[in-house]
């Protein structure tokens, strides 16, 4: 048997897309310039480098991977669409199948010299400049863009064998590639659009973007823009997912087998004509036709429906499916004709309108009490990337009490479509029947708090909790530079390793968790065990006295250097109203109850109070919030402190840096909306201190009010 | 040996060849001629597997064509529309042809790009329409193929390199029992080239003979008599066609010329004469004989 290369062929093929090949790798290598410009950003603003994470390293870099590998492919098969080409090519004494594979191999061995070598310069610009770099999350990435190429190269060779004119080569490979994923993503904003309790991208796989890998980013697009019709759903893919990667790669596959079969099958006649089958051609027309008239049902299903819109998109759908005929066929007889099946399209979009409808009315007639749970898992919580909750799926809670409050939950999820309580999860309920639901649920202030509890005697939990990946320190946050987070890492990781296993459990921060009493500083790294990776935050207390030490000296002497500006600046900035633009608020615990501090205690704002709006014709209204004032005031007057166990900690930061870890020692935090965030070290006085509380909880006052 | 048995080939509604049945033998040279949309690209297009057939097969040496990458090897195929890779010259050409077909020559390439004087590290793109036909035709030729097969390839090339090409066919012909299929809209571009003919009429082959016997079994005699006469005078004689002028008649006769001379003579002729006909000549009475109006079946050659 002949080997399924033929050499010859696949040489002179090689050496066709060498232009192009090379092209592609040198566009590919200056995507390299990214991590350096990164880093000299980060080095000359002395700011924290941050954790490459796999969509802002990938998504840029592989959308032109994709659209190289479907220009190289399309070169590849160009001879296909000219009558001389084709005669010739089809002329050679080789075995079609061979000039196939060849060809693919040809592209892939061009992608692979461009994308290898982009790769390993990239690692070693990383490695070189000392920029946090997880190797893990970059395979992950690197396997994505493999496969994602495979995709590409299948549906291009499998549109070239079906059509032969490149206007349809494109627009072909364009539909194969995207209509049905555009389709699923499409029904899967209508579901989400219809419910709240539904997680769509976990109800069926196929919503799920990370599934089908080169469609991501156009996904991502869809998604976005589904967000501005007032859809709460975004594409957010997992690159790191093995199923996703070996659905794509199964999928990748099947599209490059058909292609050759397609290939085998493909007449030279079929040059400079377009596609010969009549129903892929009147499927591919309807797939243009479709999309922009499932835009206006999205539209009408979220009551925005405009007339001027309805007419235009009819009009516009109308067009695009009459154009993309007559342009492929350049024939207005066959355009006429084709004009009637346009019905189709409003057929589709139709079902469209209802059949979101129809799977929603059906989910929340299941039923799930207390008494049918068996246990359940949470499986994402809200949108925290944080390494011990993502840990936290596949541990079951099958404790009878947690089951009550979940099936409550569950309940209120399928009764209200809005969601009041504080924290939404989303949950999987392993019943006793066998079967599981996968829902979004929302707990209370309550029964988040009594979760919290019920957790931490969950043997599963607690282990998790305790564990703490090896050798996977990125980077360490809180305002210092990358050699000093890396020093305090290193005299954390061994207090840490001393402690007991409650203690481990105490230091680290959870959602869920209590905070603890005497924590100082916070302490954010990015953590990997494999493709488990997210972020990790630690406490800093008297329970890593060094560790605690160490961080006070460094940001006493940092902002000894720098001096209090940053402080002076932030007051500058209330005063002109600049950068205050959304939000400020205060997370404290007091200093006389140093207690464990829960979630939706009195002590914390909760984040929706936070959004008001301080200005006021572009200046801080002082007289509106002159405790507010004062109490900055009071802070930017207060000495650094040095010392870890004397001093109150003071942050000033974004808002959206998740209020919750904000809380310290005594005093925690002012959170500005300027962006940044800074931590301070301040001698109070306990009148200082006092005082500060007093204001604090006028402030808190008018803060309910409503300012 | 070339056999299309029934070979039908459709576009569309159209069909370019229905049912065409014909045997073209090895180590001859085979002209297929007929005007434009008869199905003479076609047929070369299926004999050399680039088509697949709709109907019916075609076969060399009782091998299918269709991907059939030994055979294939076996033949190459000059289109009238020729390919060339884009900036390439010759010698990129000839790499690729090296790269592609097992049995192409490089030294035979030297020697006919030198024989044609033509610059192997010129830019084909430079070239005028008869250099690339050359070029084409060098390139085929040092395929060392079983089966060349030429779609219009004559076109373009002036006499000179007309002859030069026929030569060479010629040659591989006789050294390598090569066998060489030249398709025409031209009657007289074929006539001293192909040992057999056939003309190729709405996708089929309405007649097909070997150009030797076409020529000898048919002749032109112009005879007077002293007396009167008419055409019944040559009922010995199988007569295509009659004309008269005055006492001169012109007929076109079928059969053995010694046994026609011989009769004709007997009838003690006062002007005998036997004219050779042009193939041309030839097809125009043998169509008359098969009901065809020439005219209609090679439109090209009669304007």
């Amino acid at each position: 048997m002949k080997p399924i290369i033929h050499r010859g062929y696949f040489t002179e093929v090689f050496k066709q897309l060498k232009t192009a090949g090379i092209v592609m790798s040198c566009i590919l290598m200056m995507f390299n310039i990214a991590p350096l410009i990164t880093n000299l950003s980060v080095r000359l603003n002395n700011r924290l480098l941050p954790v490459p994470s796999a969509s802002s390293m990938a998504t840029v870099m592989m959308l032109f991977v994709y659209i190289a590998s479907l220009v190289l492919t399309f070169i590849a098969f160009n001879w296909l669409n000219r009558r001389s080409t084709s005669d010739f090519y089809h002329a050679l004494p080789i075995k079609r199948s061979r000039i196939y594979w060849s060809t693919l191999l040809a592209v892939a061995l061009w992608i692979a010299i461009g994308v290898t070598g982009y790769a390993l310069v990239h690692a070693f610009l990383y490695l070189v400049t000392g920029t946090p770099f997880n190797y893990v999350v970059f395979l992950c990435v690197y396997a994505n863009m493999l496969i994602g190429i495979i995709q590409v190269v299948g549906v291009v060779s499998l549109a070239c064998a079906l059509s032969g004119t490149r206007f349809v080569n494109l627009f072909s490979a364009v539909a194969i590639l995207l209509t049905p994923r555009a389709l699923l993503m499409i029904l899967a904003l209508f579901i989400n659009s219809q419910s709240s309790f539904l997680p769509v991208t976990r109800i069926f796989f196929l919503f799920d973007p990370s599934y089908n890998i080169f469609a991501t980013p156009y996904m991502t697009l869809i998604g976005s823009l589904a967000d501005t019709l007032g859809n709460s759903y975004i594409a957010s893919p997992d690159f790191c997912s093995i199923p996703a990667m070996l659905y794509s790669l199964v999928h990748a596959c099947l599209l490059t087998f058909l292609g050759c079969i397609a290939f085998k099958r493909r007449a030279s006649e079929s040059a400079g004509m377009p596609m010969r089958s009549r129903f892929l051609q009147g499927a591919i027309r309807t797939a243009f036709g479709l999309l922009p008239l499932l835009l206006l049902a999205l539209l009408i299903l979220n009551a925005s429906f405009v007339p001027l819109a309805t007419a235009f998109l009819i009009l516009f759908s109308f067009t695009v499916y009459c154009l993309y005929e007559l342009i492929s066929t350049k024939s207005a007889k066959r355009m006429l004709l084709s004009m009637p099946l346009y019905t189709i399209c409003i057929g589709i979009a139709a079902l469209y309108l209802f059949v979101p409808k129809l799977i929603v009315k059906a989910a929340s007639l299941v039923k799930a009490d207390a008494d049918s749970i068996a246990s359940f898992e949470l499986v994402t919580i809200d949108s925290y990337d944080q390494y011990f909750d993502t840990s936290l799926s596949g541990i079951r809670i099958d404790d009878p009490e947690a089951v009550r409050i979940c099936a409550d939950a569950y309940q209120r999820a399928i009764t209200s479509s809005h969601f009041d309580a504080v924290k939404r999860y989303t949950v999987r309920i392993h019943r006793k029947s066998g079967s599981d639901l996968i829902r979004n649920v929302a707990f209370t202030v309550a029964d988040t708090n009594r979760l919290a509890d019920l957790l931490e005697q969950n043997e599963a939990y607690r282990e998790k909790r305790a564990s703490y990946p090896d050798g996977t320190i990125y980077y360490q946050s809180e305002d210092m530079r990358f050699s000093e987070a890396r020093e305090v890492a290193a005299v954390f990781r061994a207090e840490y390793e001393a402690l007991s296993e409650k203690d481990r459990i105490a230091v680290s921060a959870h959602d869920n968790t209590p905070k603890p009493s005497r924590s100082c500083y916070l302490l954010r790294y990015s953590l990997a065990d494999g493709i488990n990776s997210g972020y990790g935050t630690f406490f800093v207390t008297d329970l890593t006295p060094k560790t605690a030490q160490r961080c006070a000296e460094i940001l006493s002497k940092r902002y000894d250097e720098h001096t209090k500006d940053a402080l002076l600046q932030a007051m500058k900035w209330m005063e002109t109203g600049d950068h205050l633009n959304y939000s400020n608020g205060i997370v404290t615990v007091t200093k006389s109850h140093p207690d464990n501090m829960k979630i939706g205690s009195d002590m914390i704002i909760d984040f929706d109070d936070l959004h008001y709006n301080l200005r006021k014709n572009g200046t801080l209204p002082k007289d509106a919030c002159p405790e507010l004032y004062e109490l900055l005031r009071i802070l930017c007057e207060a000495e650094l402190s040095d010392n870890a166990a004397q001093s109150v900690t003071v942050t000033i930061g974004n808002i959206y840096a998740n209020s919750d870890y904000y809380d310290t020692l005594a005093f925690t935090g002012i959170l500005f909306g300027n962006g940044q965030s800074e931590l301070y070290n301040l001698k109070l006085s306990d009148e200082q201190f006092s005082r500060v509380q007093e204001l604090f909880t006028q402030h808190m006052a008018r803060i309910r009010r409503g300012l | 040996m070339i056999t299309a048995s029934n070979l039908t080939k459709r576009f569309g509604d159209f069909y370019a060849l229905n049912r065409l049945n014909c045997t073209i033998p090895e180590g001859c040279i085979y002209g297929l001629v007929g005007s434009n949309g008869a199905g003479k690209s076609t047929l070369l297009r299926l004999i050399s597997g680039i088509y697949r057939p709709d109907g019916g097969s075609v076969a060399i040496d009782g091998q299918s064509v269709f991907d059939n990458p030994d055979v294939k090897n076996r033949l190459v195929f000059v289109p009238d529309e020729l390919f060339f890779l884009p900036r390439s010259n010759m010698k990129r050409m000839a790499e690729l042809y090296a790269n592609l077909y097992e049995r192409f020559s490089l030294e035979k390439f030297e020697r006919l790009t030198r024989l044609f004087s033509l610059n192997p590290n010129q830019n084909i793109a430079t070239f005028s329409k008869g250099m690339k036909r050359q070029a084409a035709t060098i390139l085929a030729l040092c395929c060392n193929a079983d089966y060349i097969l030429f779609d219009e390839t004559f076109d373009g090339l002036d006499p000179v390199m007309r002859n030069l090409v026929k030569t060479l066919l010629y040659d591989d012909v006789l050294e390598r029992k090569a066998t060489a299929v030249i398709t025409s809209h031209s009657l007289r571009e074929l006539e001293d080239t192909c040992d057999q003919l056939a003309l190729l009429h709405k996708g089929g082959i309405i007649f097909e003979s070997d150009i030797g016997n076409l020529k000898t079994s048919l002749f032109k005699v112009q005879v007077a008599f002293s007396e009167e006469y008419d055409k019944t005078k040559f009922d010995g004689v199988s007569v295509l066609s009659y004309t008269k002028h005055g006492s001169v008649a012109s007929l076109i006769v079928r059969g053995d010329r010694e046994q026609t001379e011989a009769k004709i003579k007997a009838m003690q002729p006062i002007l005998f004469e036997i004219l050779p006909l042009s193939l041309e000549e030839v097809f125009v009475f043998e169509m008359d004989a098969l009901g065809y109006e020439f005219s209609e079946v090679l439109k090209e050659e009669v304007k």
